[in-house]
């Protein structure tokens, strides 16, 4: 005995067992779920559910009441499976049933990646899973080689354990992306031209096995090659990884000069300004012949400079990252942005030539009363260590670059903002008085730029008896323009008197003549007295001694001639 | 390749061809156009049809009404729109020259 319920189906009462009812039940519910989230899917069920009820309808008369499980199956074999309810030709109905069919498989799988292997794909796989780079893998890889030397051991065991995908869904899964008609097809069209590859590799593989009459020569040369060309592999590794280095390098190196360009010509700007200094500006400033002018100079610096090390730090990224791309408009953008920071320098630099074009030079006689009675002339620096050994600056070209924190005796240290170096050279005095002579030169503009600029320097000098001493430096202070300014001082000597070079004015002698040709560092400490014929030195060793070594080697040199004769 | 898939193409395509020209006849209820398709063996079970005619009708390609039933639930009769008139004669046109095509290829040899 069955059980039998009444179930309404498409409108009409059933008497229906319940098993047969149970089967009808869930051949229903899987028509259902195959045609979940149609746009007509309810229209399309009742109207299933219409041609069931009429198929019952005809399935019972007066004698048989009931429909049986053998009933239902008649009809289900009528209607057909529930996948036979796909319209092939309706791509959402499509879509949706190939979600259902492929069930939980819509989950990311890992799989070796057979399309972008080196060795078995494991690393492209995982990397596709990951949604990584493969190069970060495989860089692992190969640094994992070569520290630990377990690398090889994890991969091949991550070979072993990770299944090849071999099926376009597979694939598909791999990397995520739902399993639908449209990706599928994607893909394949992706592979395209792979499989055109593989078509090619398949011919040869069948070439191999027409020719394996006498295949023992051959398999050893299969060997051979699978060998250079996992070597191949290898080494193609190798060198991406290489230039991921390199990539690094350039990046790294490109962040630093670009860094570097912009604090030498921003940074120490601002800072100077920001902490109340400016000396750097100013010092800037006083070179060129206006602000406006430092805007070209340093807008001119920053993009010959920087736009190199800018292009450096893009040129690593492309290296580190292979998927990205500049624009033609980026390329064009650097090399027209270098070529206007040159056409700003040379801007600048015809300002800078402008400024400069004249050069004045002009001598003025200082008022120097040394008494007669002094004989011997002292002459020495001013300020002695102090003004020798405050800098810690540069010497270049004869000039110091002004360095804050400087005690100049006789200026004003924080006005000053230039410092040059004195000269000084001894000369024939033609009356029978000491005489000091300064002759200053600079360049400007005009000629009457440059007489200004040169009247500029500040100096000092000082006499005490019979003591003269020289600052070794002139400065420039502030709101001066830094011209080539030059101080050569010239100390006239009457013939008869003397002059003692004191050993610390070493930092100003330049040039002295003398008679017997010395050089200026073997005069200091000295007395030279002024001939008719220039100065002579009077605390020297005698030189007599030298005239009679010439003497006797001449006496040897006789004498052996005398031995020939 | 399974031969049973491309068969199973050729047939899809010439299953609307099919329906449309039945309806174009005169109105019939699922079930009539059924019968006349297992007869040609276009459709081996009558699942298939019911999203196809849906499908239609969404397109603008046939249109339906109710009609009473003495023997059952009520049925949909369908036929074919103006549409559908246009899309079958376009199909009908396509159709000549395949069979066109496909007899010039088949004879000469």
């Amino acid at each position: 005995m069955n059980k039998t319920i009444n179930v309404n189906i498409g409108g009409r009462i059933f008497s229906i067992e319940e098993d047969a009812f149970s089967k009808l039940e869930k051949y229903l519910e899987a028509i259902r779920n195959s045609f979940e989230g149609h746009q007509s899917a309810d229209e399309i069920i009742s109207d299933i559910e219409l041609r069931v009820s009429e198929l019952f309808s005809e399935r019972i008369n007066d004698n048989k009441q009931v429909i049986v499980f053998e009933d239902v199956d008649a009809v289900i074999a009528i209607m057909g499976k529930p996948e036979d309810y796909i319209d092939a030709e309706d791509e959402e109905m499509e879509q949706e049933f190939q979600k259902k069919a492929t069930g939980k498989k819509y989950e990311k799988r890992v799989f070796r990646d057979p399309d972008d292997k080196l060795l078995f794909g494991v690393c492209s796989g995982l990397s596709a899973y990951l949604g990584w780079d493969p190069i970060i893998l495989r860089a692992l890889f190969v640094i994992t080689t070569i520290t630990f030397g377990v690398g090889p051991l994890i991969y091949i065991i991550l070979a072993l354990i990770i299944p090849k995908a071999k099926t376009t869904a597979e694939k598909l899964q791999m990397r995520g992306e739902p399993v639908t008609v449209d990706n599928i097809s994607k893909k394949v069209n992706e592979s395209f031209t792979d499989i055109k590859d593989d078509i090619k590799e398949f011919g040869k593989r069948n070439d191999i096995s027409g020719e394996r009459v006498n295949n023992a020569g051959k398999q050893i040369g299969d060997v051979i090659s699978d060998f250079f060309e996992a070597l191949g592999k290898i080494l193609k590794v190798l060198i991406v990884v290489l230039a991921k280095i390199v990539g690094v390098v350039f990046f790294v190196a490109g962040a630093f000069a670009l860094m570097a360009v912009i604090t030498t010509l921003f940074g120490m700007d601002s800072f100077l300004t920001a902490t109340g200094s400016g000396e750097m500006i100013e010092f800037v400033d006083s070179t060129l012949s206006d602000s406006s002018n430092r805007g070209l100079i340093y807008g001119g610096l920053a993009l010959t400079l920087g736009i190199p090390a800018l292009s450096l730090i893009l040129l690593g990224i492309r290296m580190l990252f292979r998927q990205i791309r500049y624009s033609g408009i980026v390329a064009i953008f650097l090399i027209v942005g270098w070529f206007v920071g040159i056409g700003l320098l040379a801007a600048s630099g015809v300002h800078l030539f402008e400024d400069r074009k004249a050069e004045a030079r002009f001598t003025e006689t200082l008022q120097m009363d040394v008494d007669q009675s002094v004989d011997t002339l002292v002459l020495d620096i001013e300020g002695g260590e102090l003004s020798r050994f405050k800098f810690s600056g540069d010497f270049i070209d004869g000039s110091i670059f002004f360095e804050g924190g400087v005690t100049i005796p006789w200026a004003d240290s924080t006005n000053v903002v230039y410092i040059g170096k004195n000269s000084i050279t001894v000369r024939q005095a033609s009356g029978n008085r000491f005489l000091l002579e300064v002759e200053k030169s600079a360049r400007g503009s005009t000629q009457k730029d440059a007489i200004r600029n040169a009247r500029q320097m500040k100096s000092s000098w000082s006499l005490s008896t019979d003591s003269l001493r020289i600052s070794p430096y002139f400065v420039l202070e502030r709101g001066n323009k830094i011209r080539n300014q030059e101080a050569d001082y010239t100390l006239f000597v009457p013939v008869g008197k003397a002059v003692h070079l004191a050993p610390k004015s070493e930092d100003i002698i330049y040039n002295i003549p003398n008679v017997s040709n010395t050089y200026d560092w073997d005069m200091l400490g000295k007395t030279w007295l002024m001939t008719e014929k220039g100065l002579m030195c009077t605390t020297c060793p005698d030189p007599i001694e030298e005239t009679e070594e010439e003497v006797i080697e001449q006496v040897d040199l006789i004498e052996v001639e005398d031995n020939q004769e | 390749m399974k031969i049973e898939n491309t068969k199973a193409q050729m047939r899809k395509g010439v299953l609307e061809f099919v329906i449309l020209q039945q309806l174009s006849q005169k109105e019939m209820y699922p079930s009539d156009i059924i019968g006349e398709l297992k007869e040609s063996k276009l459709i081996v079970v009558e699942g298939t049809l019911y999203p196809l005619l849906t499908r239609l009708k969404n397109a603008g390609l046939l249109d339906y009404r109710w009609e009473e039933s003495k023997s059952g639930p009520p049925r949909k009769y369908y036929k074919l729109t103006e549409l559908g008139e246009q899309f079958l004669s376009e199909l009908s046109q396509t159709w000549n020259e395949l069979v066109h095509a496909v007899k010039q290829t088949t004879t000469k040899d």
